[in-house]
């Protein structure tokens, strides 16, 4: 379960938690989306018309239905949502009282692992209520990042956050990656914010990266990932290729704490 | 084509249902339920509804039951608790609106520093924020 997370509006969120979920379900792998945003707007990006949803988000969180009901095929195989509306932005104060609110999409979600490869939390651009219940329930996290100084100073307080987050709800979150979006790749110098924040990231960043590209921002007012729009997209490429990465990333890992458990 | 009674298959499902619900080991279920989801069952616990469903490609059973919270149990075919899933009270709206303190965790993250160029800014940022990434990671 991975979350993609960022305090800044505009890095690259729902563009990223559209475009990555369509290019793992083109891999082929069963990959669910849970739109934690009010503003739906991965809902509308992955070609659901909120009006003809039965439950969403919402609904799960309250218990007027079990997620495995919320959850709607979009017109791509392997590829599911479970949707956000509007009125989700209800729910910290229909929990505030609550002492587990942290916790209520962990424990509403968690029989849904079990059906699919990945599953991918969008987040709002805050680190409020619905943020925290995401890292909470996730056990990976994207950072989308643009090459910017004010981006640098909205990570550390997202990285500030998701260490309060391990200390109190929940120990096994861990960084998989920032993720570079909007870079300007088409110069021919290299922009040096990027290479300096390659540099110190070394492995903590992603391989890949997120190049400008304006038919993403088209793709989106069709309200289609950006493969079914133009599959020979520049960005289309970056996202096969971050999915590519990302499942390699895991294969490791998963190879790796074999290794660990089994070590003869 | 039938080959045998649609509604034999369905008595005997339910019946397997039933036989299963009455041997579970409440004990088991409340710790289980206390440690996941930090909540106590009250006693008042009324069965609702069994059914038979996929998990891991393999069958599993889903039993459900109302208590104070809504509780589904899922356990395999030989027994072993695989997961379960809660419906907790939730408080009206209007009761609670006034004690929500929005809080959000925060703690010390790295600023820019004005004074410096724009370059060293970027590398010292960067810098402490891949040591913090280290420091999740590795903790």
């Amino acid at each position: 379960m991975i979350c993609i997370a960022s305090q800044k509006g505009g890095t690259g969120k729902t563009t990223t938690t559209v475009n990555l979920s369509a290019s793992l379900a083109l891999f082929e792998k069963r990959t669910l989306v849970i739109d934690c945003d009010p503003q739906g707007n991965a809902t509308t990006g992955l070609g659901i018309d909120k009006k003809k949803v039965q439950w969403d988000l919402y609904d799960v969180l309250l218990g007027k239905a079990p997620a495995e009901k919320a959850v709607v095929s979009t017109a791509m195989d392997y590829l599911n949502v479970l949707p956000a509306r509007f009125h989700l932005h209800q729910m910290e104060n229909r929990l505030a009282s609550t002492s587990y609110r942290e916790r209520i999409l962990r424990a509403r979600i968690h029989a849904l692992a079990a059906d699919y490869d990945f599953i991918l939390l969008d987040t709002p651009p805050s680190l409020g209520f619905l943020t925290l219940n995401a890292l909470t329930a996730a056990r990976w996290l994207i950072m989308p990042l643009q090459c910017q100084l004010y981006a640098l100073e909205g990570l550390g307080q997202l990285l500030a956050v998701v260490r309060k987050v391990r200390e109190e709800f929940n120990r096994e979150l861990k960084i998989a990656g920032v993720l570079l979006t909007m870079c300007e790749t088409k110069s021919a110098r290299p922009d040096p914010i990027m290479s300096q924040i390659s540099d110190r990231f070394q492995k903590k960043i992603f391989r890949t990266t997120i190049p400008r590209d304006s038919l993403i921002r088209d793709s989106s007012n069709f309200s289609k990932p950006l493969a079914l729009h133009d599959i020979l997209a520049r960005g289309t490429e970056a996202y096969m290729d971050l999915a590519d990465e990302l499942i390699r990333l895991f294969q490791n890992k998963s190879n790796l704490q074999k290794a660990n458990e089994n070590p003869g | 084509m039938k080959i045998t009674d649609t509604q034999l298959i369905k008595a005997k499902e339910r019946e397997l249902i039933r036989s299963i619900t009455r041997d579970l080991d409440w004990r088991m279920i409340r710790n289980i339920f206390r440690e996941k989801h930090q909540l106590e069952l009250g006693d008042s616990v009324t069965y609702k509804h069994g059914d038979m469903v996929v998990r891991n490609s393999d069958i599993a059973y889903q039993l459900d039951f109302e208590v104070k919270v809504s509780l589904s149990v899922i356990l395999d075919r030989a027994g072993n608790y695989l997961s379960c899933a809660t419906s907790a009270y939730v408080p009206e709206p209007a009761s609670v609106v006034e004690e929500n303190t929005g809080e959000t965790p925060t703690s010390e993250s790295p600023t820019a520093d004005p004074s410096l160029e724009p370059r060293e800014n970027i590398s010292e940022m960067a810098s402490q924020l891949a040591s913090m990434i280290s420091e999740i990671n590795e903790a």
